[in-house]
């Protein structure tokens, strides 16, 4: 089993061959030593010795969202190639996991809810009223079991009629009024 | 002498008349269809010489019956048709089968000429036929051996002559039906009997406080309480205290009753479903392949319920019942013998009533249920091909069809109802005329103070016979739910005795390190019977190489791929691995060297991660990454908002096709097996996709071993050798070069393919 | 009105918009000339933060209103469509956000939750085609085309 992962030729960026930096209007970009990227598949004659490569302004995409948000993360560009694998956020300290924090809390937003106010259904359609991390707000969702997906045994992720998310870590840690509330979904 | 059928006296001396020496013939059988396509009795009957084929119907000459009232006949042989074939002169002994009919010809003098015919009851027999004239022919003598069929002798059932419907299972519908079923109900029985001896006890309970109640509320109340000069008079407070006391512990007894018989339902439910799906895993392939896995659905639901419900409910109850029948009848005939005898002269005709209304209940419950559950397997079926259905604007047909079944099912369902509504009811109103009977008779008893009657005796004597009631009311019920329980058990058994056609060998093979050597013998196979897929096909792939396989689709190639994971046995040849059979090897061997990606990829319910782990479920996320990586899948992957967590499956994110092949190799490949086997595995990708998957297969595979089958050439471009499958036959095999020069199939499909690039302006 | 047998007046509650986001559609209105070719509502600012903003596009401008958390101060941004080579529509998970292109730099115009999507989705398009229709180059096309075709081909080779 172990032999086939080098067969794989997943490029790991770390501290050691990537520096992460801020363009000027405040989006992630970064600098990696590795062979320059083909542009064309079939070119020849292209030069492999490994440099500092300046990646310009790179996306980061969470492979395992729900299991591991901090590990695995992939390095991609604006049409969605992967240039590498962060294997944790840990493997980069300071400045850089800052940076790259920032544009994961900005592309993934999923308000946690702290307490379920009311939660009405009718004709299929459950109408709720929570209160989140990020202030009082209210949805809808239609087909509300199958919408609940249960990431872990107390972990869970609704996903509402527009398509936004909204994330319970933990069912058994809310007040005994909201677990009844939602306790017919689960 | 094999006897394929015996032949009845009159037959035997037949063909004694013409001269055939019935004892020193090789082989006998018999067919039903004559050489006018119509039905007959058709005896054939080989020696080393000849073949001798008699056509006619045998006819009852006379009838009588004989002392011990069983019937004898003489039988007798009209014929229609007699011919004798000499087997030298005969040439390629073939079966051609029809449809629902075949013939067995041969070749005389390069003419075609016909043997006989047969429906499909004989083709077994037909195959057998000529399998045992080819070898007589070759050898000069019937190898038994070879025929391979060891109870051939036994295929019908000893008892009604019938054949078995089912030659792996030697049950005779007809007549071991009931008796077989009840010793496997015992045994199930035994395996529960704890649950159900506890029910009965607390059964048993209340219901003997139930007894005692009508004779303190009666005779107690009226003898002694109420009249003068009884042992207890004017006592009537104590009286209804105990009335209430003895209710009291019978609630509380019926509260625990409750709750035990809740937790009984619920747990032998569980484990029956459990053994259900156990055995239901256990099973081959074949069995899944020739039913509807809807209606196995509803089987496994319904049945084990109505199972449950018997032991635990219907069984118990049903004991209880029959024995607190035949304690009230004994108190009131003690009470009173000849009010007694009145009283119950309309229950015999109540029974026997019964009897009849079970038969006819017992077939409207089984229409019943194959209608719905037709009915259920249309819904399933139609729900899950409804892009199908869309695509080909069928959707009104659809509808059409759901509603005839619909209506069908319903149709049996309100026949049921309105049966039991007709006659139930008129079987209450035979018992109540008894108890009419019983106040007339005692009253009058009571007026004329025969037999020490009094009101008392009377009260008592009419609150028993309400009692009785209860039980008979249950068995009346009984018919109903037995007859259910009685076709649900024969369903069930139908799983459970379901033959596991590959099984295990008694010591299996287990190889720690399998190098990959696969090698094929002579492999014959055939789903159904006479049809031969695979015909004598041989080949090795040394470990380490690769091998590609091309052909004409339906030309078998996916049938060696089952046959190499023994999802089906072969009949004729041998496949070994590292030069053992895989017949001795062991599942487990076997399943962990072997990796199959199939056309039809099946991914379950849950997320990417979850499928891909499916083959290794101890995979660290940087295997499954990597995993991935090498299948091309990990690109678009990534591409997914929730990464490897997005949901697919049915009725969530529907993949296209080359991103659901793309996983399943990625499936395979995490396995990390000796033998890989790619079945069209890139078939719906485009080619650059595939050039990269099979590059970086290329390197994951050095030093194990590759089959892969594709009917387009460029998957094949890195195939060390090459075999060609037309018609379940291989007539070429070699190098890619090779075959080009050999100038055969290959080289056709080769042009054909090349051909097509040109039309669209590329050169070769 | 309604007259409780207690005799009290209950006013009938009217629904009620949040008047944030009035005032906010009444000001981009106002700034792009009370006319627009189209218009959206977006509701999240830079680190996520829940805003009431709406964007109208209007005769080759894009102008963007976001009321901030200290109220007073509310960003209006009026963007020039020619100067924009590249208007992005951002598919993130959870929200989506456009960004654009000008001058070689990279920025982002607004963000919001799944709500909008549609709306910002067919904003970024039209925010696109506005600049597309002038920059239409046909010998730039059939080089890519001729590229794209060549090394589909060398796959056959």
């Amino acid at each position: 089993m172990k032999n086939f992962l080098d067969l794989a030729e997943l490029k790991y960026f770390t501290s050691d061959n990537a520096k992460m930096y801020k363009t000027k209007n405040g989006f992630a970009a970064m600098k990696a030593f590795m062979p320059p990227i083909k542009k064309d598949d079939l070119a020849e004659g292209q030069d492999n010795t490994p440099d500092w490569q300046d990646l310009g302004r790179v996306y980061f995409h969470r492979m395992f969202p729900f299991d591991a948000p901090d590990e695995f993360i992939s390095v991609l560009d604006k049409d969605g190639n992967e240039y590498g694998i962060i294997r944790n956020i840990t493997d980069f300290s300071g400045e850089d996991a800052d940076i790259i924090n920032e544009f994961l809390a900005r592309k993934y937003l999923c308000p946690e809810i702290t307490k379920v106010i009311s939660l009405k259904e009718k004709l299929g359609y459950s109408y709720w009223e929570v209160e989140t991390d990020k202030g009082k707000m209210s949805f809808s969702m239609h087909d509300t079991y199958r919408n609940i997906a249960r990431v872990s045994d107390t972990r869970l992720v609704l996903t509402d009629v527009d398509g936004n998310r909204f994330g319970i870590k933990d069912v058994l840690a809310l007040d005994s009024k909201s677990y009844r509330k939602i306790e017919l979904y689960l | 002498m094999i006897n394929l059928e015996k032949f009845p006296a009159a037959i035997s001396e037949y063909f004694t008349a013409k001269g055939i020496d019935m004892l020193g013939a090789l082989m006998t059988m018999k067919s039903d269809i004559g050489a006018d396509s119509v039905y007959k009795d058709v005896y054939i009957v080989v020696d080393t010489e000849y073949v001798t084929v008699a056509e006619g119907t045998v006819v009852f000459k006379h009838e009588r019956i004989r002392s011990d009232g069983n019937p004898v006949r003489a039988e007798g042989f009209v014929e229609a048709r007699y011919e004798r074939f000499m087997l030298s002169e005969l040439e390629e002994i073939k079966v051609e089968q029809l449809i629902s009919t075949g013939r067995v010809t041969a070749l005389r003098d390069n003419e075609p000429v016909l043997i006989f015919n047969f429906s499909s009851t004989y083709k077994h027999d037909a195959g057998l036929f000529c399998r045992a004239a080819e070898s007589l022919k070759k050898d000069g003598k019937i190898d038994e051996e070879k025929l391979k069929d060891s109870d051939y002798e036994k295929n019908s059932c000893p008892k009604c002559g019938r054949r078995y419907p089912d030659p792996d299972r030697k049950i005779c519908p007809k007549c071991m039906d009931k008796v077989r079923l009840i010793k496997k109900l015992s045994k199930l029985f035994l395996h529960y009997k704890r649950y159900i001896l506890l029910i009965l006890l607390s059964l048993s309970l209340i219901s003997m406080l139930g007894a005692i109640t009508p004779y303190v509320s009666n005779q107690i109340f009226y003898a002694d309480v109420l009249k003068e000069g009884g042992r207890y008079y004017g006592k009537i407070l104590n009286i209804i205290l105990v009335m209430i006391a003895v209710r009291v512990a019978s609630l509380l007894i019926s509260l625990l009753n409750g709750a035990i018989s809740a937790k009984v339902s619920a747990e032998v439910t569980y484990d029956l479903r459990k053994n259900i799906f156990e055995t239901l895993s256990r099973l081959s392939l074949s069995f899944f392949t020739n039913r509807q896995t809807g209606g196995l659905m509803t089987q496994i639901n319904n049945d084990s319920t109505m199972i449950y419900w018997f032991f635990c409910d219907g069984f118990p109850y049903f004991v209880l019942n029959i024995v607190q029948l035949i304690v009230f009848m004994i108190i009131m005939f003690i009470i009173n013998p000849i009010l007694t005898v009145y009283a119950f002269v309309t229950v015999p005709i109540f029974f026997i009533s019964f009897k009849f209304i079970f038969l006819i209940f017992d077939k409207m419950y089984a229409k019943s249920w194959s209608r719905r559950r037709s009915f259920n397997s249309l819904i399933a079926d139609v729900l899950n091909g409804m892009r199908v259905v869309k695509s080909f604007s069928r959707e009104d047909d659809e509808m059409k069809r759901f509603d005839k079944r619909s209506k069908l099912s319903a149709d049996a369902d309100a026949d049921i109802g309105i049966k039991s509504a007709k006659i139930f009811p008129m079987l209450f109103f035979l018992l109540k005329i008894g108890s009419y009977i019983v106040w007339g008779i005692g009253g009058w008893q009571v007026m004329k103070g025969t037999g020490g009657m009094d009101y008392a005796k009377l009260a008592t004597f009419i609150a028993y016979f309400g009692l009785i009631y209860g039980p008979l009311e249950f068995l009346a019920d009984v018919s109903n739910w037995w007859s259910e329980c009685l076709n649900s058990l024969q369903r069930l058994f139908e799983i459970t005795d379901a033959n596991v056609e590959v099984k295990e060998c008694e010591n299996p093979v287990t190889l720690d390190k399998v190098k990959g050597d696969v090698e094929f013998r002579n492999v014959s196979f055939s789903y159904i019977e006479n049809r031969k897929v695979i015909d004598n096909i041989s080949f090795e792939v040394p470990s380490g190489s690769t091998l590609g396989i091309v052909g004409h689709t339906g030309a078998g190639k996916s049938t060696l791929e089952n046959l190499l994971t023994r999802l089906y046995n072969t009949e004729d040849g041998e496949i070994l691995i590292d030069g053992v059979n895989i017949k001795d090897l062991s599942f487990e061997t076997l399943r962990r060297s072997v990796a199959i990606v199939s056309q039809e990829t099946y991914l379950f319910r849950g997320s990417i991660l979850e499928n891909i782990k499916y083959a290794c479920p101890e995979a660290t996320e940087d295997q499954v990454i990597a995993a991935s990586v090498i299948a091309s899948a990990h690109s678009f992957i990534v591409k997914y908002p929730d990464g490897y967590h997005t949901q697919i499956g049915f009725g969530n994110k529907e993949l296209s096709g080359g991103e659901r092949q793309r996983i399943s190799i990625a499936r395979a490949i995490l396995k990390n097996p000796q033998i890989l086997i790619l079945d069209e595995a890139t078939a719906a990708m485009d080619t650059q996709t595939e050039r990269q998957i099979q590059e970086a297969l290329n390197r994951l595979t050095k030093g194990k071993t590759t089959i892969i089958i594709a009917h387009r050439l460029s998957t094949l471009r890195d195939a060390d050798n090459l075999i060609v499958i037309e018609n379940g036959k291989m007539p070429e095999s070699g190098t890619a070069k090779e075959l080009l020069k050999k100038k055969g199939v290959y080289y056709n499909l080769y042009k054909l393919q090349a051909d097509a690039l040109k039309t669209i302006g590329i050169e070769d | 009105m309604q007259i409780s047998w207690k005799g009290t007046i209950i006013i009938m509650k009217k629904k009620i918009i949040p008047p944030g986001r009035i005032r906010v559609r009444e000001k981009v209105m106002s700034a792009a000339g009370g006319n627009a070719d189209y218009s959206f509502d977006f509701n999240l600012y830079e680190k996520n933060e829940y805003i009431y903003g709406a964007a109208v596009i209007n005769g080759g401008f894009v102008y963007i209103v976001i009321e901030n958390s200290n109220k007073d101060n509310d960003t209006e941004i009026k963007l020039t469509i020619d100067d924009v080579t590249e208007f992005r529509y951002i598919n993130n998970s959870g929200c989506v956000a456009i960004e654009y292109t000008k001058s070689g730099e990279d920025f982002e115009l607004c963000r919001s939750d799944m709500r909008n999507a549609v709306a910002m989705q067919i904003g970024s398009k039209r925010g696109q085609r506005g600049w597309r229709k002038r920059f239409y180059n046909l010998p730039e096309m059939r080089k890519d085309a001729k590229a794209g075709f060549n090394s589909m081909l060398g796959m056959y080779r």
